[in-house]
């Protein structure tokens, strides 16, 4: 963690959430939403130098959250 | 990092896990009663108070930062510098939850309550529970400034802040933006 790394993604996050205010759709948002969440892990969280244990914890609880919800968003959708 | 580190590391990383589906169980049910009455979400999200939305993200945002900057602090042996860094942490924490109280406020004053709508009792449960978290968040981390001793508990703390500021990331497009 360098202090260049944290600033850089903080201006980044800002940006991204600024750029946020500018879209209407759903799915753009959300995928803004998402590449929020990676600078804050990846960088924020330091999971691009954690324990295997760690990133594989992470990536397991992310899919199960998507799968939830794209489950019962899926279930509605397609009745 | 040593075992004893990694293994306190490990046991955060499954707190978040374990927090990360409770959420999902929320998200799960605010995207299937949203594909199932979509114009009821349209019109709550108009309803919202967008600028306190956007603050309140920024506030976040910026508290990520706070507490990152406050480990790199530490890491380089600013113990001032990082304390700090924490304290703007918990100020930013803080107006984030007055901000959220007074969003509630006029909500409460239009009879947007829960119970009113669907779509306002998920915004009170899922920005209620997640209130809590930052309520949680802010008592670790008044916990870890008044610590001496900061370097194994504060990289701890600060990716439950984090965890809690993903939430809100999340939160944000789904109550304030993104129009069905």
């Amino acid at each position: 963690m360098t202090a260049r790394a944290l600033i850089l993604t903080y201006l980044l996050l800002v940006a991204l959430a600024a750029t946020s205010l500018l879209v209407g759709s759903t799915p753009v948002a959300l995928l803004i939403a998402v590449a929020k969440t990676l600078l804050i892990a990846l960088v924020f969280m330091e999971l691009r130098h954690a324990h295997a244990s760690d990133r594989i914890i992470a990536v397991v609880a992310a899919f199960f959250v998507l799968l939830l919800t794209l489950g019962a968003f899926a279930d509605v959708i397609t009745r | 990092m040593n075992n004893e580190t990694r293994r306190y590391h490990l046991a955060v990383w499954i707190v978040i896990a374990s927090e990360a589906l409770l959420f999902a169980g929320l998200f799960a049910l605010y995207w299937s009663y949203r594909a199932e009455v979509p114009s009821l979400f349209a019109s709550g999200i108009t309803q919202d108070v967008h600028w306190i939305g956007a603050l309140n993200t920024f506030l976040l945002l910026t508290s990520s930062f706070s507490i990152a900057w406050s480990i790199l602090q530490t890491r380089n042996g600013r113990r001032r510098a990082a304390t700090v860094s924490l304290v703007v942490t918990l100020a930013l924490g803080a107006a984030f939850l007055v901000f959220k109280l007074l969003e509630w406020g006029m909500h409460a004053r239009d009879g947007l309550v829960p119970g009113s709508s669907l779509f306002f009792t998920l915004y009170y449960l899922m920005t209620g529970l997640h209130a809590l978290h930052v309520i949680a968040g802010m008592t670790l981390v008044t916990w870890v400034t008044l610590r001496r001793e900061r370097d194994l508990a504060l990289p701890l703390v600060a990716l439950y802040w984090h965890f809690v500021d993903v939430v809100w990331v999340f939160l944000w497009p789904m109550f304030y933006l993104a129009k069905p």
